[in-house]
């Protein structure tokens, strides 16, 4: 990886991290789009048939360090699978010479 | 709009599910020969920002939130769907593995809505304006539609899944995801116009138009 891109992935993580710590206490707590839809045609909220590690977002008994927290984990969590995917996946270079 | 589970029979998640399959073969195919070694840091930031930025839900008007989705960007910033079809694989597997937000069954139908719909639609309405309106012009009416209609797509897998009328389901997804398209739009042309002045070299565009002339090689560069 060159130095530029090295900046580019730094710069990248911290601004997710700014916007990690600042959305526990900035984020609208009001339903979505969706949400808010199946309110308006009467949609009983479904039961998880799965529980997450961290659900919604929160650690259980921390508030909102738990929820930057949470965020934090998913932001790396996030990049590095999508570098290694992403890895995987590219072109190799020099291309490969297929007649 | 990460759909619950629950909110779709298992039947229909299995459709989507096979929707998803394809994408993805076509998908890891377009990587294989358009995914360079430089696009690798492009992608992991993207999908980073992806996750970060749905978490910060901003508000709109009726008691109801929204936040960017980050489909047109994607696409837009690869000139390619398939690009934001693997982003967003990535990023709602883990939303729904690790923190519940979109249903693991519903996970075919939410890379449909956001990554497919949203990547299709914001990369074709911005080629097809960007001559009439200008680049900026045609980002931000690309990422408005993208929102838009793969919000009225979900309304109609909702109606096919026998949770919301048709009409109401149409009209509620439409009036609330006008709004949260206005956000979509502002971040998207913010993000690209931040990338143009930074990273010129990592949009897809500019690589196409470098293709034409002599790109002086890194050593060469280096040199002078």
């Amino acid at each position: 990886m060159s130095t530029k891109d090295k900046y580019f992935v730094i710069g990248g993580l911290i601004i997710c991290l700014v916007i990690a710590f600042m959305s526990p206490f900035l984020a609208s707590p009001d339903p979505d789009g969706l949400e808010k839809s199946a309110e308006d045609v009467g949609v009983p909220e479904a039961e998880p048939s799965y529980t997450a590690p961290f659900p919604d977002y929160t650690i259980e008994g921390l508030e909102k360090i738990g929820e930057i927290a949470a965020l934090a984990i998913g932001i790396i969590i996030t990049l590095a699978i999508a570098y290694l995917v992403a890895l995987l996946l590219r072109r190799r270079n020099p291309p490969e010479t297929s007649p | 709009m990460h759909i619950p589970d629950g909110f779709i029979p298992l039947w229909q998640c299995a459709i989507y599910y096979v929707i998803l399959i394809v994408a993805l073969y076509f998908s890891l195919n377009w990587a294989r020969k358009n995914l360079d070694e430089k696009a690798v840091p492009l992608m992991a930031v993207l999908a980073a920002g992806i996750f970060a930025i749905m978490s910060m839900n901003m508000p709109i008007p009726f008691g109801t939130s929204g936040h960017m989705v980050g489909g047109a960007l994607v696409a837009i910033v690869f000139c390619a769907p398939e690009a934001a079809v693997i982003v967003f694989t990535l990023v709602l597997l883990v939303q729904g593995l690790f923190f519940g937000d979109g249903g693991i069954t519903a996970l075919g139908a939410n890379v449909l809505n956001m990554g497919i719909i949203g990547g299709v639609v914001g990369l074709y309405t911005f080629k097809g304006l960007r001559k009439p309106i200008g680049k900026y012009p045609a980002i931000a009416i690309a990422a408005w539609l993208s929102i838009f209609l793969a919000a009225e797509a979900v309304a109609v897998e909702m109606w096919l899944a026998g949770t919301f009328p048709l009409v109401q389901g149409l009209a509620a997804m439409g009036i609330y995801h006008a709004f949260i398209g206005i956000i979509e739009a502002v971040l998207t042309v913010v993000v690209i116009l931040a990338l143009e002045k930074l990273r010129p070299d990592l949009l897809a565009w500019n690589k196409n138009k470098n293709l034409g002339e002599q790109k002086p090689e890194p050593s060469e560069v280096a040199a002078k």
